[in-house]
């Protein structure tokens, strides 16, 4: 419950920059998306229901703030939650590179996502121009930005230093 | 029945998740549909962000603007001293202006003055002016260089000046007519008398050697007489201001203005008498 309340605070917190000082910073597509690491962090470390009830809610609020495409955050959030839980699963996830790897991926995996859903459901429409410049600066933005973060979280992690916190 | 329950309790996070999901995308479709005002729940969480949000983004776009003035009143002070600078710049440039038109009307009159069509002249900007005790000289522009040499004359379209002293390279000393050592020949225009025109040392001119027979009245005109061959003939000298004839004696004491108003004077033109056109 506690760990639960912390990650809250912690995604109340990103949600609030996301749509407030990082809207300021002059980064364009590398812009990290701060509620795409925790959902990372959450999916290896809460990959259970608890984790996902959680990711969903935060999706919404980030809905609910800044998306024109309501439901988006929250679908992607889950969609990626599940597929962190799921690799974490098979692979041992004790180890730095893993994470610089799962940034690097779901990164690519979060943006093609945002990018092809509205596609999907209108396959009429023109792919939007900069799909793949977008794909390469966003997964720089994150890689730059997210391992500090997970890092961040890692060390705040009530949890840390018991089996299933991973060793970073 | 409880066979089932177990089966979801044990499979509660696939179930969860499969729940979770279908209402994410029953929430992402509706998305597309129009937006309905949100629920009291959705009212709140979306001030326990925008708040704080807001706040940020107020403060930064505070600070932004801050830095965004700063720098712009920087840019507007560097552009208000440039401005400054040009003004000043024109205005100079428009003085300069003003001064060559007036100078070039005044160059005109002297070349059209019947002297220039006479002699050889050389135009000369009075650069300087001394004053000692009775002593008078103006420095001009020209000397050895444009073949200026001691004992020239000088003049203007309203008279003589004096003569050159003491030449330089570029530049030349003019005693002039009000001087304690000046001494001009002169010519009465009307009577045609002739006598010495003196400085006196106060700005006037002391006419001497004029014969107590002559007629001699305020307001006439006396003229370089040519004599000596220093000056040439015919040039305004003064005119006469004050006549004082005595019962005894051979002359008259006589005092005039000189023509030229020396404390005026610009430009004037050095004549060479030995190089007549």
């Amino acid at each position: 419950m506690r760990s639960i309340l912390l990650y809250l605070g912690w995604g109340w917190l990103f949600i609030v920059l996301q749509v407030s000082l990082f809207a300021f910073l002059p980064l364009g597509e590398a812009r990290p998306d701060l509620l795409f690491f925790l959902v990372l962090y959450l999916g290896i470390e809460f990959g259970t229901l608890g984790g996902a009830i959680l990711v969903f809610f935060l999706g919404y609020v980030l809905d609910l703030v800044s998306s024109s495409f309501f439901g988006l955050n929250s679908l992607l959030a889950l969609l990626l939650f599940f597929g962190v839980s799921w690799v974490s699963r098979r692979v041992d996830p004790r180890h730095l590179p893993f994470w610089a790897v799962a940034l690097a991926v779901f990164s690519v995996g979060e943006i093609l996502l945002f990018w092809f859903w509205p596609w999907l459901l209108n396959p009429g429409a023109e792919l939007p121009a900069g799909l793949f410049s977008a794909l390469a600066l966003r997964t720089v933005g994150n890689l730059v930005f997210g391992l500090p973060i997970l890092k961040l979280l890692y060390l705040t992690d009530s949890r840390r230093g018991k089996e299933s916190v991973p060793q970073l | 029945m409880w066979k089932i329950w177990d089966f979801i309790k044990e499979r509660r996070k696939l179930f969860g998740g499969i729940i979770l999901l279908a209402w994410a995308f029953s929430l992402f479709t509706a998305g597309q549909a129009p937006r309905v005002s949100p629920g009291p729940l959705a009212k709140i969480l979306l001030a326990l962000v925008s708040y704080p949000g807001r706040t940020i983004t107020y403060t930064l776009e505070g600070l932004a603007g801050i830095g965004r003035d700063y720098f712009l009143l920087v840019g507007v002070k560097a552009e208000n001293q440039k401005l400054k600078q040009n003004l000043l710049e024109l205005e100079a440039s428009r003085f300069q202006c003003r001064e060559t038109q007036a100078e070039n009307v005044r160059l005109k009159t002297l070349l059209q003055y019947s002297l220039a069509n006479t002699y050889t002249v050389v135009p000369a900007q009075v650069i300087g002016r001394n004053q000692n005790g009775g002593y008078f000289s103006l420095t001009l522009n020209q000397g050895q260089r444009a073949g200026l040499r001691p004992g020239l004359p000088v003049a203007t379209s309203q008279g003589l000046v004096g003569r050159i002293s003491e030449v330089g390279f570029q530049e030349s000393k003019v005693i002039l007519l009000t001087d304690r050592n000046s001494a001009v020949p002169i010519v009465m225009e009307k009577t045609r008398s002739q006598g010495i025109a003196r400085g006196t040392g106060d700005g006037k001119l002391e006419i001497r050697y004029f014969s107590r027979l002559e007629d001699v009245g305020v307001g006439d005109l006396a003229l370089t007489s040519g004599l000596e061959g220093i000056y040439p003939k015919g040039i305004r000298v003064g005119q006469i201001q004050d006549v004082r004839r005595k019962n005894f004696g051979l002359f008259q004491d006589i005092w005039a203005d000189p023509s030229v108003d020396f404390s005026r004077l610009e430009e004037v033109l050095v004549i060479f008498m030995e190089e007549p056109k």
